[in-house]
């Protein structure tokens, strides 16, 4: 399964998608020739911390912040033999579904075609990491003398791309959606076997779909959030995207274990790693289909892949499909969209410019420093949900919108309990052992937006476009994009609670099915 | 200025936990060691990383329900944790996390008595709540530019918040100070306020008016002047204000400057905290009544009771038994003595010697307690003299002064030093009749005074001088009543 392409070869395609924030220099790749990974290659989203490049989430607040430390996922698949690549571009930490809202310019979607390079060279930039024994690391952009005989100074060099000032992005352009959308781009355009991607409300899932790819976002707390810079933490996961189920598999295997770095992370003794597909023998497998996710905006080419997905399954007598109704998911867009940025607007709390990252260095006696560090440091879309986050957290919002949200999220939970057969691990309320086994939607409504048309859209009716991921999201379920129905187009498979590898069995099935 | 209006006094104490490592990290504690290195004890959730996370030290929960078995509390068998966001350069997070919507203990009280505390009638404190929070980075102000040490942030702190049930300044500091030695002695945190590993803010109101909080006052002699300077700039200014006037009054944050109080902010300004559930900490779930007796239990004894032993066991006066509590080896020393002594037959109670002849004498010789200093065999021979009355008192102390500062001396008996250094009272080769038939022939004029005049009190000036004459080896009362026989008296 593995992809070998040289530096060169990345770079032209690179250089026409803009798909890397920074590039892992060959020299620094240290290869561990062992491990059920072993000759596989890997890009990493951007907001997950590395010690040889920076970690940005695509924002100039973090432009050139380099982390001492590795995110746990990171790590573990570095140790299990595969090569990491390079970090990979997103909306400005998560907010946003084109990949459009970043400092370094937007991700285009490889299955469609470009012409022109926005990226005009590549920059190879030092830095240096001094670790003296113990806990503290420091990292500078500028040269460092050991002080101690105990400080170890390594050198270090990674690749930046540098975009042209002015480009020119085909008509027929389409958004490669987000945030993921560096990750599921770098798997599309095959420059990696596979890649890592955080999903907040569908952000590995509608990337994947638009890049036709697989990906995979776990149950919530499966996958360690260690070094994951937080966007909305109580909703925050981490997946995969590759080309095939094989290696989503493999990977979300050497991915699942307890971190005792993430205090959300699931307990050992709670991941069911059952991957039987039906509760007796020679049961069929039972598929819902909320009704409430039968949009009236559900575009004739999406609502007809997947009457032709339901009708193939149905046909090979592999399920039996029912009508379910899970009310609440009419309400999750807005409960999802305050809750997100409540949690947002306090995470990003910390980026004052003091410590690390961007600092404007400016300040007058009308306002503190930091204020104009953040009034510059973070994007537009970043801004608006600070703001709408603050106010849902305010002594005027908090009852009204954020308590009213997390009640909702409490209903929809409950919902999606008495509609899946399965248990959910974390409830303690009593369970009816019936019910169905997975719940199959689009993954999005349409094609994805032309880039061109994208650009002018209000920002409140794109958050329109992930009204099919959300409600997974809140609920926490293990959900897997799998490409059907043509280019740009996806369907999600969905499990009750900690069903991960139930889920991946049965997309399996499913590829079967519609590849015979 | 009238000043006999009601005084309602409540407090808001930070508590340093004197914790291994750090509330949420793996970092050391340093506390009150103000001399570590500035930033040299944060790991990279202290300085708010991005991609780390907290995980809870459950030594700080164990020292959290310590505090809250102290002061009697309610302990909540669910308690979780809070964001308090505010930005300011010694607060990485850009918010604190704590506990404001389910706090580890509530409802809980604090007794002070006239009997333990020297207040004039017994009182008891109730404590509103008690919750488990981080401590901020210290900001270190220079002329145009500050500096900042993160040593401290995400040290764990309990925060006690009273209900304003203190009536008067006394209360306020008895109340500190036996919060104080309770921590110390259930080795919860090292109490001083010096270092800020205690930190107060008192809340004032005067005539049942809005309060006035006052933040951050550095020692106790600092809160009770700042609530002194309260209490009058706010009866003044009822003084002056008209029935209509009184009813604009409103909540207001003051300062403290080690002279005066000054406005921080008024309520229009006050800060909305956007408070908010943190959504990565999990639950605190405690089975409480499994882990409160077993915590009960583990528990050294009381301020009250440890007093109790001392007073009503001891028969020690409160300031003695104090100044025994507050040093633990001086503490056991004393009990050895009293052990000791009893055993020798003696009758008198060592506490004066200990605390306060003693203690002169290390201040004389720039010395500090330790139980090393003196044997407890030396010491109880010493005493046995002077009880016996063969040295006096003012010989004892000499030979006390000598014993600490010639350790090699204590292996001798005290009754040859006491013959080496001629200390013995009225012994071979003092002669009182010529001592006094001496100062007398001198000192005609004051001697006529007495005798002609009847001048009696001149008669302890005569003393003085045989005293002196004898360089003190002579009980005064000896030449006094030789003194009276010859003057016929």
């Amino acid at each position: 399964m593995s992809s070998k392409i040289s530096l060169n070869q990345l770079k032209a395609i690179n250089s026409k998608y803009n798909i890397f924030t920074s590039i892992r220099n060959p020299q620094a790749i240290t290869k561990v020739e062992s491990g059920s990974l072993s000759n596989t290659t890997f890009s990493i989203k951007d907001n997950f911390t590395t010690t040889t490049e920076p970690t940005t989430c695509s924002s100039k607040i973090l432009n050139n912040y380099i982390s001492p430390f590795d995110s746990t996922v990171a790590k573990l698949l570095q140790q299990n033999g595969s090569i990491m690549i390079g970090k990979t571009n997103m909306d400005e930490f998560g907010m946003g579904n084109s990949t459009l809202n970043s400092f370094y310019g937007p991700t285009l979607n490889p299955l469609y075609e470009q012409s022109d390079n926005l990226v005009k060279e590549y920059e190879e930039i030092k830095s240096w990491t001094s670790s003296s024994n113990g806990i503290n690391t420091s990292i500078s952009t500028t040269p460092l003398t050991a002080s101690s005989p105990n400080e170890h100074i390594k050198e270090q060099t990674y690749i930046k791309p540098i975009l042209n000032n002015d480009y020119k992005v085909h008509d027929g352009m389409r958004i490669v959606g987000g945030s993921s959308g560096g990750s599921a781009a770098s798997v599309c355009a095959g420059l990696v076997d596979f890649s890592i991607g955080s999903d907040t409300g569908g952000s590995i899932r509608l990337p994947s779909a638009y890049t036709s790819t697989f990906g995979f976002k776990p149950s919530y707390g499966r996958v360690s959030r260690w070094g994951l810079v937080s966007y909305a933490q109580s909703l925050d996961t981490v997946g995969v995207i590759a080309k095939d189920l094989d290696t989503v598999g493999k990977v979300f295997q050497v991915l699942d274990m307890e971190d005792k770095n993430d205090p959300t992370a699931l307990k050992e003794g709670l991941r069911s790693r059952d991957d039987k597909l039906t509760s007796g023998a020679g049961e069929t497998i039972k598929i819902g289909i909320p009704s409430e996710f039968n949009l009236d905006d559900l575009s004739p080419v999406v609502k007809q892949a997947w009457l032709k997905l339901l009708t193939s399954l149905n046909d090979s007598k592999l399920v039996d499909i029912y009508p379910v109704s899970i009310p609440t998911i009419k309400s999750s867009l807005p409960t999802y969209y305050t809750l997100v940025s409540s949690e947002a607007a306090s995470n990003l709390s910390r980026y004052d410019g003091i410590r690390y990252g961007f600092r404007s260095d400016e300040f007058t006696g009308n306002e503190p420093e930091f204020e104009k560090t953040r009034s510059e440091g973070f994007g537009e879309e970043v801004k608006r949900r600070i703001i709408l986050g603050n106010f849902s957290l305010s002594s005027y919002g908090y009852d009204s919108n954020f308590m009213k949200a997390s009640h909702l999220r409490g209903q929809l939970i409950d919902e999606f309990n008495s509609v899946f057969y399965d248990r959910n691990l974390l409830s303690t309320n009593t369970y009816e052992a019936k019910g169905v086994d997975f719940i199959i939607v689009p993954t999005a409504a349409d094609l994805p937006s032309l880039l061109k048309d994208f650009v002018d859209i209000e920002p409140t009716k794109s958050y329109l476009n992930d009204v099919l991921t959300i409600p997974s999201s809140l609920a926490g379920l293990p959900t897997l994009n799998i490409p059907y129905g043509g280019k740009s187009i996806g369907f999600q498979i969905m499990g009750q609670y900690g069903s991960d590898y139930k889920v991946l069995k049965f997309a399996e099935k499913v590829m079967e099915v519609v590849k015979s | 200025m009238s000043l006999n209006r009601k005084l309602k006094i409540g407090l808001e104490i930070h508590t340093q936990l004197k914790t291994t490592a750090k509330l949420f990290s793996l970092s050391p504690n340093s506390t009150s060691n103000l001399s570590t290195k500035p930033n040299s004890t944060t790991s990279f959730f202290d300085v708010s990383l991005p991609g780390t996370q907290p995980k809870l030290n459950k030594e700080a929960l164990l020292l959290a329900l310590k505090v809250a078995v102290a002061l009697n509390c309610n302990v909540a068998s669910v308690s979780s944790f809070d964001r308090k966001h505010y930005f300011y350069g010694d607060q990485p997070l850009g918010y604190q996390i704590t506990q404001h919507y389910k706090p580890i203990a509530k409802d809980g009280y604090f007794k002070l008595s006239k009997r333990y505390d020297n207040i004039p009638e017994d009182k008891t404190i109730r404590i509103e709540q008690l919750q488990i929070e981080q401590d901020t980075g210290r900001s270190l102000y220079r002329s145009n530019h500050s500096n900042i040490d993160f040593n401290r942030s995400n040290i764990p702190l309990i925060e006690l918040v009273t209900k304003p049930d203190f009536t008067s300044t006394l209360e306020v500091k008895q109340f500190i100070k036996k919060f104080q030695t309770t921590l110390q002695l259930f080795d919860i945190c090292t109490g001083e306020l010096e270092t800020g590993t205690i930190r107060v803010d008192v809340n004032v109101s005067v005539d049942d008016h809005p309060r006035v909080e006052v933040k951050n006052v550095p020692t106790t002699s600092g809160i009770a002047n700042a609530l002194k300077y309260e209490y009058s700039r706010q009866s003044k200014i009822l003084d002056d204000l008209s029935e209509s006037d009184l009813k604009n009054l409103s909540v207001e944050t003051r300062g403290w400057d080690g002279k005066t109080t000054y406005k921080l902010r008024s309520k229009e300004s006050s800060v909305d905290y956007r408070y908010v559930p943190d959504m990565e900490l999990p639950l605190i779930k405690l089975n409480v009544d499994e882990i409160i007796p077993r915590i009960k239990d583990s528990l050294p004894p009381t301020v009250d009771q440890r007093l109790e032993e001392l007073i009503g066991g001891y028969g020690l006066k409160l300031r003695d038994a104090l100044v025994l509590l507050n040093d633990g080896d001086m503490l056991q020393y004393y009990k050895e003595l009293v052990e000791s002594c009893r055993s020798h037959g003696l009758k008198l109670n060592p506490i004066n010697w200990l605390v306060h002849e003693m203690a002169g004498a290390l201040t004389k010789s720039g010395m500090t307690f330790t139980s090393q200093l003196l044997t407890i065999d030396s010491f109880v021979q010493l005493l046995a003299v002077i009880e016996n009355g063969k040295i006096t008192i003012g010989n004892g102390k000499l030979l006390l002064l000598h014993l600490i500062n010639n350790k090699e001396d204590q292996v001798k008996s005290i009754e040859s030093l006491i013959s080496e250094f001629e200390l013995g009272k009225n012994n071979d080769g003092i002669d009182i009749d010529s001592i006094v038939t001496k100062v007398l022939e001198e000192n005609g004029k004051v001697v006529d005074q007495i005798v002609k005049k009847g001048k009696k009190g001149k008669l302890n000036y005569l003393i003085g001088l045989c005293m002196r004459v004898s360089e003190g080896s002579v009980d005064a009362g000896v030449f006094e009543k030789k003194l009276k026989e010859i003057l016929e008296l």
